[in-house]
């Protein structure tokens, strides 16, 4: 981890401006301004303002026409949850080459409450055949995930944060790729499998553990689907148990892809540090993860518990 | 178009349509009203008005067709078939599972554009954008069912539509609730809403040659705004109004079938055909 802050957000931003100055078949449809003057528009993008339905069905249309397009849906609810049947028909399943960038916490940080702040999106998109589903954990991993989307031969999603984190990687770090996983840490006593805003408290968390003793391994699955599953295995194999962590709820998302994973092909004991099955209620991105228990210390907490379940 | 021409387009219509019950008949579907209204609007777009290029699919330079109402996949199919984009024994697999061709339009398909479903709109928008960005001057045709306009994601696309203009999109707005002697105010609000919105909007008789030219006529001199022709195509179905009315809520028998091919023939050789 090094010492500048940035936000996952505005990486995808950057790359997607590079993207359309050097891809010429590149179209980006931009969501969320009210604005249809293209001179007004953050991205010089086709202007979509906010009907969400018709946004996804335009891209399709492009798509056809031959182009790659990037839709930049800042806020997730509204997209995903809005246009999930046209994502579905019109760009899952004839398999185009539309990504779709969405921040999970754009509107106001958080301060919406349930109908703003969704952390259902992962799972919804990732039972989505064909729907690929990326949750970079800062912002030059974004922009190189976004990056590497340009060539990537179907539909994705990727899930940002407008909440400024640490940076994890290198600006210039390009070692990212769909259904690729980054090991953070090794150790031999527990397996952290974590994305988006939680690998920094995973990271964390591994350092209050190595005074306790225990080694872990921290894994940033920045690549929900595909899933690495290979670094997985591998990983829990030498540790013998295992804690995933998300900004999500527990269900489906990469605590059911890990889970999925290691019951088709090592079971080890498990834990979950995620939304525990309820809607959001209004708050700072800060006082969010503590009151819902998104936190360093609650990772520690469950690797204490699974720790001493360990498959040996 | 011409007495002659009017003649060839209705025998090719008559054959499409047998093409149509024949597949209700091997595939054991129902409510084909949808598929057998279409067939003079599809029939004329695509004989009559569009660029195709049946051996070479995937041209850039074609026109495209969206069929947003994908109920009527069945016509699609017939038209495409005779048109040489498949083999027409394609047709007897219609919907059965490791069949080419699937219950709504897919693009697997050749000579499908695009995906079929009630809000094709905004992808034939998409489509038409595309054309233009590439420099382009083909159009788009889209068909939604007048029932789909209570949908509200279609509005977003007309509102869209209008916005980006892309001067080459055509709606055409079938309904088999309005005919072209039904009463006014049906139709009225229905033009009124889509000039509101910026559209020009006529009507034609969706199983009229000579009046569904008329209401295309004009397009070739319109300026950048989007068109919808809303194609009545409640009347003349007295070849099939039994067949459907027998058929509504099971799928038609060999006799259905046998009766409504005798039906079709006969109007065959009354309009002097020789088949």
């Amino acid at each position: 981890m090094n010492n500048s802050t940035g936000r996952s957000y505005d990486g995808a931003l950057d790359a997607l401006r590079l993207i359309k100055s050097s891809k010429d078949d590149a179209v980006i449809l931009e969501l969320g301004r009210v604005s249809r003057d293209p001179d007004e528009s953050e991205l010089g993008g086709i202007q979509a303002g906010s009907s969400e339905q018709n946004a996804a069905l335009l891209a399709s249309g492009l798509a056809f026409g031959g182009n790659r397009v990037f839709i930049w849906a800042p806020g997730s609810p509204s997209f995903v949850g809005c246009s999930y049947e046209q994502i579905r028909a019109s760009v899952a399943i004839p398999n185009l080459k539309v990504v779709i960038l969405s921040s999970h916490d754009w509107t106001t940080l958080d301060h919406d409450g349930a109908v703003g702040l969704m952390w259902e999106d992962i799972a919804l998109m990732r039972v989505m055949p064909n729907m690929a589903v990326l949750v970079p954990s800062d912002r030059n991993s974004a922009y190189a995930l976004t990056r590497t989307l340009a060539d990537h031969d179907g539909p994705a999603y990727v899930r940002l944060s407008a909440a400024v984190t640490h940076e994890i990687y290198e600006y210039g770090d390009s070692d990212f790729a769909v259904g690729g996983a980054r090991l953070l840490t090794e150790g031999d006593g527990v397996t952290i499998v974590s994305c988006g805003v939680m690998v920094k408290e995973a990271l964390e968390s591994a350092k209050i553990l190595r005074q306790q003793g225990i080694e872990a391994e921290v894994i940033d699955c920045y690549s929900i689907k595909p899933f690495p599953e290979r670094m997985l295995v591998a990983s829990v194999r030498r540790t013998g148990c295992c804690v995933v962590a998300e900004k999500h709820i527990n269900a489906a998302g990469l605590y059911g892809a890990v889970t999925e994973c290691l019951a088709r092909n090592y079971t080890v004991p498990v834990r979950s540090v995620a939304i525990a099955g309820n809607f959001a209620q209004s708050g700072a991105p800060e006082e969010i993860q503590e009151y819902y228990g998104l936190t360093h210390r609650e990772i520690v907490h469950n690797v204490v518990q699974v720790w001493a379940m360990r498959r040996r | 178009m011409n007495d002659e021409r009017r003649d060839e387009l209705e025998k090719i219509a008559l054959d499409v349509r047998k093409d149509v019950v024949r597949m209700a008949g091997v595939s054991k579907s129902y409510g084909l009203s949808s598929a057998l209204s279409l067939v003079e609007l599809l029939v004329y777009l695509y004989w009559e008005r569009m660029k195709i290029f049946p051996g070479e699919r995937n041209n850039p330079r074609r026109d495209r067709l969206v069929l947003s109402s994908g109920f009527a996949a069945p016509a699609l199919y017939a038209c495409l078939s005779k048109l040489g984009f498949f083999d027409r024994e394609e047709l007897w697999s219609y919907r059965r599972l490791g069949g080419m061709l699937q219950g709504h339009p897919d693009v697997r398909t050749p000579g499908v554009d695009a995906p079929g479903g009630t809000s094709g709109l905004g992808i034939a928008l998409g489509l038409a954008l595309a054309l233009r960005m590439a420099g382009y001057d083909e159009k788009v045709y889209c068909i939604v069912a007048a029932e789909d306009l209570q949908n509200g994601a279609l509005w977003e696309s007309i509102d869209a539509a209008a916005v980006h203009a892309p001067g080459n999109l055509v709606m055409i707005a079938e309904s088999r609730t309005l005919s072209e002697g039904g009463p006014a105010e049906t139709k009225t609000p229905l033009i009124k809403r889509l000039g509101s919105f910026g559209w020009s909007a006529s009507t034609a008789d969706g199983h009229n040659f000579a009046s569904i030219e008329r209401a295309f006529q004009p397009l070739e001199a319109a300026g950048r705004e989007p068109a919808a022709i809303i194609a009545m195509t409640g009347g003349r179905r007295e070849y099939y109004d039994a067949f459907e009315s027998r058929t509504q809520d099971k799928p038609p028998s060999m006799d259905d079938i046998e009766e409504t091919l005798f039906r079709l023939d006969k109007e065959a050789n009354k309009r002097g055909g020789q088949r």
